[in-house]
């Protein structure tokens, strides 16, 4: 009896003073720990049993947009993130879909960004589902099944979305072009649509592609500035003009006018295409005249003919300003006060640029006003370093007198030290 | 009348009798009869540091020494002010002109033996004239601020930095920065402005009074020398003068006619960001440019620096006492070769990397001076990376 | 002594000489120094252009409204708000073409690919890549200057 007395006493006094109750307390602290890291008990950032298993994907989704703004696995895949007991995580009241078919993902991620009051604090589009679903993409995957042909995540990726603003995002202005050509690159994903493949080697040696890739320019067209990016599909012969003609303002509003645009509603032309081709549209040149003109229009015909005319107009503008730039040029390196000439080469220069698009008209008339202002511009100018050159030649004429005078002074100068020369001697 | 007047109001306050001695004494001076037109060239010399000066001055008067507004300046000089264009071509004909009358007098004076013993110390003046008058070029044609004034500079710093040890920070100094800018201007303002005229104003004057002290060498040996004397000199006044004063006219009226017939351009403002194809500096450092690029650094930089040396230590290394030319069979010799390696670079340094039409090919000088058949472009692409760099 | 009558034509020619020489001295220095007073008068109302250079008055430019200015090779546009001046290169940044001023809409307009500015000289639709260049602007008396 007593040793158990004993015992208890000495317990209860281990646990009573200083250091035994730190003892106690450390020893607890422990075992919560431990008990801690037990799935049972483990917490992690979202409460997300997911990742306990899946943390691949949590890496993956870790940078993303959606995991930024609460988005989770369930969202997209159903199941219950705070059970850690797979069957239980993935029951059949979870609502778990696994990894959803295209169509399924689709409907999934309309789910919030189709929904305009849920997207509303963050203030993007609520269109895209509904682009889809006109897209030829959209008809694809939703009406026949074809789960070969872009969705969603295709494009924006899948655990890893970024801000389309992000120039990491796929869908990136620059980025856009090679994330077509992932899937219209491919031949053999291609060939059951008899899509061309190359369209991406042609944008990229175009105008436009040397713009985005070499230049950096992001406004200028890539794939989804003209095709449409959620609603994508081939602008048809009509909708090219609108298309094109989104940033080429001018040249579309100086098409309707030329006898072509009579044509394009007859479907015979395509507005732009025509002339200029499209994946692979280069800096015209009036050498365009040559080419494409022949397209339609025999060698000899009054059209063709009026189309050589434009095109010598537009060289000789081009030839007088290039001359007179280069006169000025001169003139300024050696020394000519030319800032008049230059200030008129600029409005010149503008002139030039203007012609340009005015020429779609086809309309000679026109044409011949500006191109008749510029050769008088540049004539001008040329008269005017003329004239300056000719005042300066007229310096030349000082010489004349200067060499008489200095003449006169040596041989004054001569005579006299002859004179004192003989003198001494 | 009025000329009597004011010589006695002068006399009654100046002993100009006492003046008057000292004065003549220096004009009416005899000169050797070995004076001849060539003796003209040192007075030639320094009519054209006074165009300097006095041009020099008119175009400070609207040139701005700011990277924004030098060029501007220099392009107002040349179209606004009545006869401004004048001031700037003759004050850069003149700088030419000056550094190759300079160098026919150095010339001159080598060719009479005049620098032999008592006058070392004066030729030793001399050679830092000649030095200070090619610094002056260098300073000064940086002022427009145009292309070539820009590269040109930046390349000639960049020789000068190519120094062992103490080359960067010569050509740190120089630059007052990494490269060629704003503060370049400024340094190069001021040297060419205040530092260089003072100190060329003392040289001067102290060259010519030794001169004056010593009086103009004659042709006879060293130790030998007679003193002149009136019966058997020629006087300074007036018989020298009115030669130089030939002289002066047709120099002038090179001057000018240069400057109507063949005038500078006022070029490309200067752009840091686009450097010109083949930039070479002014002419009379185009010998040794040319040169340095034969040898690898350090052996360029002393083989170059082996000709200001040379110069300098001269007087000290000919032993010989003759001073007539046809007795230094040597020094003649070894002055021709000289001058004819000058000009063998300078026109090799000229025609480097540069397309020539000759007898109708065309022909591409690499930066050695070696032609090759074809264009600039050809032999370009025939370059490895290696040649290239 | 020679006689008068032998000494005569040789000394008045020696003075006619010496007359020619002096005269010819006189004239060499005047030639260098009197056109050198022509060129220091002022020729221009200001002197090399650098810095601001004065573009008009305020009282020339209404609110709202633009002037095209020309400021040595340099084209530019001047508008004015009714807060400020402001002043922009007048070269579009797409192509190069002289931007103008459209009242109505108070945008800066490219004619040629319709870029569009806002009074800040920012884009804001159209192919222009980047903003026009702004240049300070400074009124002083009621006179305007432009820094170039």
């Amino acid at each position: 009896m007593s040793h158990h007395r004993n015992l208890n006493h000495q317990a209860a006094h281990f646990i009573t003073n200083e250091r035994g109750s730190f003892f106690v307390y450390f020893g607890i602290l422990i075992i919560l720990l431990f008990l801690s890291t037990h799935p049972l008990f483990a917490n992690t950032d979202n409460e997300n049993q997911c990742i306990a298993c899946h943390s691949d994907y949590w890496e993956e989704m870790q940078a993303s947009i959606h995991s930024r703004n609460g988005v989770a696995c369930q969202d997209c895949h159903g199941g219950d993130p705070a059970q850690a007991d797979q069957a239980l995580a993935k029951g059949p009241e979870t609502g778990y879909i696994g990894v959803p078919e295209k169509d399924q993902a689709v409907q999934r991620c309309g789910n919030c960004h189709a929904n305009v009051e849920f997207m509303n604090p963050y203030g993007i589009r609520t269109d895209q589902l509904a682009r889809y679903l006109t897209s030829t993409h959209g008809k694809r995957v939703m009406v026949d099944h074809d789960m070969k042909a872009a969705a969603c995540m295709d494009c924006h990726g899948y655990h890893d979305v970024i801000a389309v603003s992000d120039p990491n995002s796929p869908v990136y202005p620059s980025n856009v072009p090679k994330t077509c050509n992932h899937c219209h690159g491919n031949e053999r994903l291609m060939e059951p649509y008899h899509h061309p493949t190359d369209v991406f080697d042609q944008y990229r040696e175009s105008v436009h592609g040397k713009a985005l890739f070499e230049k950096g320019n992001l406004a200028v067209a890539n794939c989804a500035a003209c095709h449409g990016s959620h609603g994508a599909v081939p602008p048809g012969v009509k909708d090219l003009g609108a298309t094109c003609g989104k940033c080429h303002v001018n040249e579309k509003k100086y098409f309707l006018e030329s006898p072509h645009a009579a044509a394009m509603v007859e479907g015979k032309f395509s507005e732009c295409t025509s002339c200029h081709g499209f994946h692979d549209v280069q800096h015209p040149t009036a050498a365009l005249y040559e080419k494409a003109c022949l397209n339609c229009h025999a060698t000899g015909t009054t059209e063709y003919q009026l189309g050589q005319a434009i095109e010598r107009e537009l060289n000789n503008a081009e030839q007088a300003f290039e001359k007179t730039k280069g006169t000025v040029k001169q003139a300024a390196i050696e020394g000519f006060f030319v800032e008049e000439e230059a200030a008129n080469l600029e409005e010149v220069k503008t002139h030039l640029i203007e012609i340009k698009s005015v020429q779609h008209t086809l309309n000679n008339h026109f044409l011949t006003e500006r191109h008749d202002a510029i050769v008088k511009s540049t004539d001008e100018i040329e008269r005017s370093i003329r004239h300056k050159r000719l005042s300066h030649k007229q310096r030349q004429w000082m010489l004349v007198p200067i060499w008489v005078f200095i003449v006169i002074m040596v041989l004054v100068l001569y005579r006299k030290y002859k004179q004192l020369k003989n003198q001494k001697d | 009348m009025i000329k009597r007047l004011v010589d006695a109001w002068v006399r009654q306050r100046f002993d100009v009798d006492k003046m008057r001695g000292p004065v003549e004494k220096q004009l009416k001076k005899p000169l050797p009869h070995n004076v001849g037109w060539f003796h003209t060239l040192g007075s030639m010399s320094l009519f054209l540091f006074l165009s300097q000066v006095v041009t020099g001055i008119l175009l400070l008067v609207y040139y701005r020494p700011t990277v924004n507004e030098a060029f501007e300046s220099v392009k107002f000089i040349m179209t606004k002010p009545y006869m401004g264009w004048l001031y700037r071509q003759v004050h850069a004909w003149g700088a030419n002109l000056m550094v190759i009358v300079v160098f026919l007098h150095m010339l001159r004076t080598y060719i009479t033996g005049s620098y032999k013993k008592p006058r070392e110390v004066t030729w030793i003046f001399g050679v830092f004239l000649f030095i200070f008058t090619m610094i002056f070029g260098f300073t000064g044609y940086l002022l427009p601020w145009n292309q070539l004034a820009y590269w040109a500079t930046t390349v000639g710093t960049e020789v000068a930095g190519s120094v062992p040890i103490v080359g960067e920070w010569i050509r740190t100094l120089m630059r007052g920065g990494p490269s060629v800018g704003s503060e370049t201007l400024s340094r190069f303002f001021v040297i060419h402005v205040i530092i260089l005229p003072w100190l060329l104003v003392l040289l001067v004057l102290i060259h010519l009074f030794l001169v004056r002290l010593q009086g103009v060498a004659t042709m006879e040996r060293v130790d030998e020398e007679k003193e002149v004397d009136k019966a058997h000199g020629t006087p300074f006044f007036p018989t020298h003068v009115l030669k130089e004063g030939i002289v002066f006219y047709i120099l002038l009226g090179i001057l000018i006619t240069l400057a109507i017939l063949a005038p500078f351009d006022l070029g490309e403002k200067a752009d840091p960001l686009t450097t010109p194809h083949a930039i070479k500096p002014e002419w009379y450092f185009l010998p040794f440019y040319q040169v340095l690029k034969y040898f690898p650094k350090l052996a360029g930089i002393f083989v170059v620096t082996l000709a200001p040396i040379f110069l300098f230590l001269w007087p000290f290394l000919d032993r010989n006492k003759e001073r007539d030319p046809r007795k230094r069979p040597f020094a003649v010799g070894f002055c021709i070769l000289v001058l004819l390696s000058l000009f063998i670079f300078g026109v090799v340094g000229y025609l480097s990397e540069t397309e020539r039409q000759l007898f109708g090919k065309t022909y591409y000088f690499d930066v050695y001076g070696l032609p090759h058949a074809g264009t600039a472009a050809e032999h370009m692409a025939k370059l490895t990376d290696a040649e290239v760099k | 002594m020679k006689t008068n009558h032998a000494e005569q034509p040789e000394t008045s020619r020696r003075h006619f000489l010496d007359w020619i020489l002096k005269g010819g001295f006189l004239a060499t220095l005047l030639g260098m120094f009197l056109p050198a007073l022509t060129y220091l008068w002022p020729v221009t109302r200001r002197g090399p252009v650098g810095g601001m250079v004065e573009v008009g008055r305020e009282d020339d430019l209404a609110v709202w409204g633009a002037k095209k200015i020309s400021i040595g090779e340099s084209p530019m546009i001047l508008l004015r708000t009714p807060q400020s001046f402001k002043a922009y290169s007048a070269v579009c940044t797409h192509l190069g073409c002289l931007v103008e001023w459209s009242a109505d809409k108070r945008l800066i307009e490219c004619p040629c690919h319709a870029g569009f500015f806002d009074v800040e000289g920012r884009v804001i639709s159209g192919p222009p890549p980047k903003s026009l260049v702004g240049h300070t602007v400074r009124v002083v008396d009621g006179k305007i200057f432009v820094k170039l």
